[in-house]
């Protein structure tokens, strides 16, 4: 019976095997909610070249790009998919329930996980797929960014207004921050000192220096902002208002709104950068398709459909 | 007994509930559209009145403050069950209208964080196209919603109630 059982479940990992050995040059990940597959974009052709089934209402997205996986959070299955896309394996592991926001620390093969019905993190060990800790948070917890180098865990607690900040070595929480109404999003990059937050209810993003974790300032964008990208050349954010169909540039040497791009898409959420490419990457959740723009003159280039419900919660992009 | 069995039954029911929903909710979408058979300018005029909203038979009564950008409308259905709305956005140019709901009765429309727009645009043979599009969350955003409250039966709540009003509104702008 043991044995049979055993037969089945390897049976079962080996059904999810695929091929990828094509497709690894610049591309973008696109978690679908509604199809609840995860479409990979061709960069480089500009084309949806594949569709992978994965668990129920995917939503946040993070990647190891050294050794090229990706994991995708599958709220309403309770569970993480990893996609190995050298070894073509997909496999499914525990992170808590409701798995939201996902962040990958390349340090030390971690993945940091926001649970949010549970008010809590997860922090499991990609090596093995292990859980090694659950660490309780504010209430609804949905973005997570880890600043690597100063050991910080920055989550933003959605029914709180708080980002609780947690350090990476002994999971204590550091401190809590007060930030905008209902914030959701947490992003960053090396190349920044700040902590991005958005603010979906007061149409807000916070900037938090990573450091001092002092609030710098709160600047007013469109409505409902959701996620951002940094662009480390010219040291300026871009914010997806999912309300306004808008992308609020802000210039963080002045720290102000410089330029709002109107009309992008109709509910656009998930953003990334490849600087390879030249792009941006917005998936537009209403539309059921992504678009590119040009990184130089912010100009849209391509609109290319997706399988259902696009969200791409995190950095979606693979050089 | 009997009463440990019916115990036991309800802790079962419960515990089969939870792992069958154990979720966050994902946002829903509505985004339906019908012909009408005149100039998308006489639909426009009649869409772009947030004063009127005759286009619902489930609609008892309307009362509302005025034509301007975050005026408030009170939508009444039978039983005392109502929705309030705002006004968003009013642009004349691609003839869009926009609202959000701000209070609502769950009976009628069990939504969180809704937001529609109306587009009226020309077809191909000179008719019109009304493209009305919703965007929400289920009307019980914790974990384990009701039946009634889930995902499935919040948007076909919205579905049913965005269809009837294109219907409503085609045959209002034909027969004028």
């Amino acid at each position: 019976m043991l044995s049979q059982i055993r037969t089945f479940f390897l049976f079962f990992l080996i059904s999810f095997i695929f091929f990828f050995k094509s497709i690894l040059g610049d591309v973008a990940f696109i978690t679908n909610q509604e199809s609840n597959m995860l479409d990979i974009i061709d960069l480089t052709q500009k084309k949806n070249i594949k569709q992978i089934k994965v668990g129920e209402k995917p939503a946040g997205i993070a990647i190891d790009k050294i050794n090229k996986i990706v994991f995708v959070s599958n709220p309403e299955s309770n569970n993480i998919s990893k996609i190995n896309l050298e070894k073509n394996i997909h496999e499914f592991f525990f992170a808590g329930n409701s798995p939201m926001s996902l962040y990958y620390a390349h340090q030390n093969k971690l993945l940091y996980v926001t649970n949010w019905y549970e008010n809590k993190i997860s922090v499991v060990n990609t090596l093995n797929n292990k859980l090694i800790k659950s660490i309780d948070v504010g209430k609804s917890p949905a973005g997570i960014f880890v600043a690597e180098d100063l050991k910080r865990i920055f989550v933003a607690n959605k029914d709180d207004n708080t980002v609780s900040v947690v350090d990476t070595d002994d999971f204590k929480m550091l401190k809590n921050i007060h930030v905008g109404k209902a914030p959701y999003g947490v992003f960053s990059s090396p190349k920044t000192e700040y902590i991005f937050i958005t603010n979906v209810q007061s149409h807000s993003v916070t900037l938090i220096n990573k450091k001092t974790l002092k609030v710098e300032k709160e600047i007013k964008v469109g409505k409902w902002p959701y996620q951002i990208a940094h662009n480390k050349r010219k040291q300026i954010i871009y914010v997806t208002n999912q309300r306004d169909n808008s992308i609020s540039v802000i210039d963080l040497k002045v720290k102000k709104v410089i330029k709002t791009m109107s009309d992008i898409c109709e509910y656009p959420e998930g953003i990334d950068i490849s600087y390879n490419q030249n792009l941006i990457v917005v998936a537009c959740w209403f539309e059921d398709n992504i678009i590119l723009i040009d990184l130089n003159n912010e100009k849209l280039l391509k609109k290319i459909g997706v399988s259902g419900g696009p969200r791409s919660f995190g950095s979606f992009i693979l050089n | 007994m009997n009463f440990y069995k019916l115990f036991f039954l309800i802790v079962l029911i419960v515990s089969f509930n939870n792992s069958a929903d154990g979720h966050g909710p994902s946002r829903q979408k509505v985004n339906e559209k019908i012909e009408i058979n005149t100039n998308p300018d006489k639909v426009w005029e009649i869409v772009k009145n947030y004063m009127k909203f005759d286009w619902n038979s489930s609609v008892k009564k309307v009362t509302v403050e005025n034509n301007d950008i975050g005026s408030e409308r009170k939508l009444e259905f039978e039983g005392g069950k109502f929705v309030k709305q705002k006004l968003e956005k009013i642009d004349e140019t691609k003839k869009l209208i926009s609202w959000r709901i701000i209070e609502t009765s769950n009976d009628v429309m069990p939504v969180n964080s809704y937001a529609a727009k109306i587009f009226v645009k020309e077809s191909e043979n000179g008719k019109t196209i009304v493209n009305y599009k919703a965007g929400f969350y289920r009307g019980f955003m914790g974990n384990d919603p009701p039946e009634q409250l889930n995902d499935e039966n919040s948007k076909k709540k919205v579905s049913i109630f965005i269809k009837n009003s294109l219907e409503g509104l085609k045959s209002i702008a034909e027969s004028n």
